[in-house]
C-alpha cells in the first residue's frame, strides 16, 4: 500500500477515546437481539408510524434512547426508500407483506448498526429479496475476508452480484465507519468511496437491493467481521 | 416572505417560516452540532431557550421528551431548564426574536462543516 493510501487509511480508521472492541461486540449484539424482537408487534393493518414509535420505546427500554441515526421500519413499497428519505405515511402492513429494519443506536458512548428484512404471511417473492439480501452480504462479507480488495471494489463486486441474482443494489446505502459516538467526527462517507481494505470491527456493510418490478426491496446490515462472529 | 430573526447567543440569523431551528442555524453557516441531520435522534443540536420564549414553543413530542431527559439524566446537574432540540422547533412568525444558546452534548466535535 502507498504511504498516501497508509495515510488514509489510519486517519478514516482512526477510533474515539471511548473505542472498545468488547463493548462494540457487547453493543452489536444488543442491536441484533433488538432487530429480531421488532416484527414480534408488527402485525397485519398496523400503521408504519406506529411500528417505528414502538421501535423506539424497545429501544429506550435497553437504554438506547439516542441513535446516531433515525429508526427506520418501513413496510411495503416504503422498502424501497433510500436511507434518510421519508416514508410514503400511513403505510399499512398487509397479510403478505415486508418489513425493513434499519436502525442506529447509540448504548452510553458506542454506537450499533444494522438491519434486516422479514416477511408477514405467504409473499415468496418478498421472501426471495429478503433471503438474498442476507446472502448477499455473507456472499460480499466473504470476498473482504479471503481478498485484500479495497472497500470501493467490494461494492462493484457487490453491484454484479445483486445483479446476477436478479435485483439492483441501491448504492446509497454502500457501507460506513461506526465507533465510539460520534463516528461522524472521523470519517461519515461510504466505504465504497475508500480505497484499501477496510479493517474489521470499525466498519458496517450495507446491502439494500430493489425487485426488479419495484414493488419492494430487501436490506441486510451488520458488522464487517469474519466468519467466526457468524456461527 | 416576512423573515423571522434568530438571537442565536451573539449571532442574528435569518429564517422563514416552515424553517426549522437547526436548518436555519446550518444555512446562516453558524456553529450547532447534528449527527441525525435533523431526525431528533441525535440530540446534538439541544439548545437553552430564553425564558421568554420557553413557553411559547409548541410542547415537544414524546419522543423528543424522552431525548431531552435521557440527556439531562446523564449530566451532574439534573435540574429541569429550557432545553429543546433545535431540529424539532419549527419556526413561525410568532416566534421572531427567538433568543437561544446551543447547548452541544457530544463527547468530541464533528470537525467538518454539516450541509443543511
Amino acid at each position: 500500500m502507498s504511504a498516501v493510501l497508509d495515510e488514509k487509511k489510519t486517519e478514516y480508521e482512526a477510533v474515539g477515546p471511548a473505542f472498545a472492541k468488547e463493548t462494540m461486540l457487547k453493543v452489536r449484539a444488543q442491536v441484533r437481539a433488538i432487530i429480531n424482537e421488532i416484527p414480534s408487534f408488527c402485525t397485519p393493518g398496523m400503521v408504519e408510524e406506529d411500528a417505528v414509535e414502538k421501535a423506539k420505546e424497545l429501544l429506550a427500554s435497553h437504554g438506547m434512547v439516542r441513535g446516531w441515526h433515525d429508526v427506520y421500519v418501513r413496510f411495503g413499497t416504503n422498502t424501497l426508500k433510500t436511507f434518510g428519505e421519508a416514508s410514503d405515511p400511513g403505510m399499512v402492513l398487509k397479510e403478505n407483506d415486508i418489513i425493513l429494519i434499519d436502525i442506529g443506536p447509540v448504548w452510553e458512548e458506542w454506537e450499533g448498526d444494522g438491519g434486516d428484512t422479514f416477511i408477514v404471511g405467504t409473499a415468496p417473492e418478498m421472501q426471495k429479496c429478503a433471503d438474498a439480501a442476507r446472502a448477499l452480504f455473507h456472499t460480499v462479507r466473504k470476498k473482504w475476508e479471503s481478498t485484500g480488495i479495497s472497500g470501493k471494489e467490494l461494492y462493484e463486486f457487490a453491484v454484479e452480484e445483486a445483479k446476477s441474482l436478479g435485483y439492483e443494489l441501491n448504492m446509497d446505502l454502500s457501507g460506513h465507519r461506526i465507533s465510539d459516538f460520534p463516528h461522524a467526527a472521523i470519517y461519515d462517507g461510504p466505504m465504497a468511496d475508500v480505497d484499501f481494505k477496510p479493517a474489521p470491527l470499525l466498519w458496517v456493510l450495507e446491502i439494500h437491493i430493489r425487485h426488479p418490478d419495484g414493488g419492494f426491496g430487501a436490506f441486510y446490515e451488520d458488522m464487517l467481521l469474519d466468519d467466526s462472529y457468524f456461527t | 416572505m416576512p423573515e423571522i430573526l434568530l438571537l442565536a447567543g451573539g449571532a442574528t440569523v435569518a429564517a422563514e417560516p416552515g424553517d426549522s431551528v437547526l436548518s436555519a442555524m446550518l444555512r446562516a453557516g453558524e456553529k450547532i452540532q447534528t449527527v441525525c441531520k435533523g431526525k431528533g435522534i441525535c440530540g446534538a443540536c439541544r439548545i437553552l431557550v430564553d425564558d421568554e420564549f420557553f413557553n411559547r414553543l409548541n410542547p415537544p413530542s414524546t419522543s423528543e421528551t424522552r431525548m431531552l431527559k435521557f440527556l439531562r439524566s446523564r449530566e451532574a446537574n439534573q435540574e429541569a431548564v429550557n432545553h429543546r432540540l433545535a431540529c424539532q422547533i419549527i419556526l413561525e412568525d410568532s416566534l421572531s426574536g427567538l433568543r437561544f444558546t446551543p447547548d452541544p452534548v457530544l463527547p468530541r466535535p464533528l470537525n467538518k462543516e454539516i450541509k443543511p
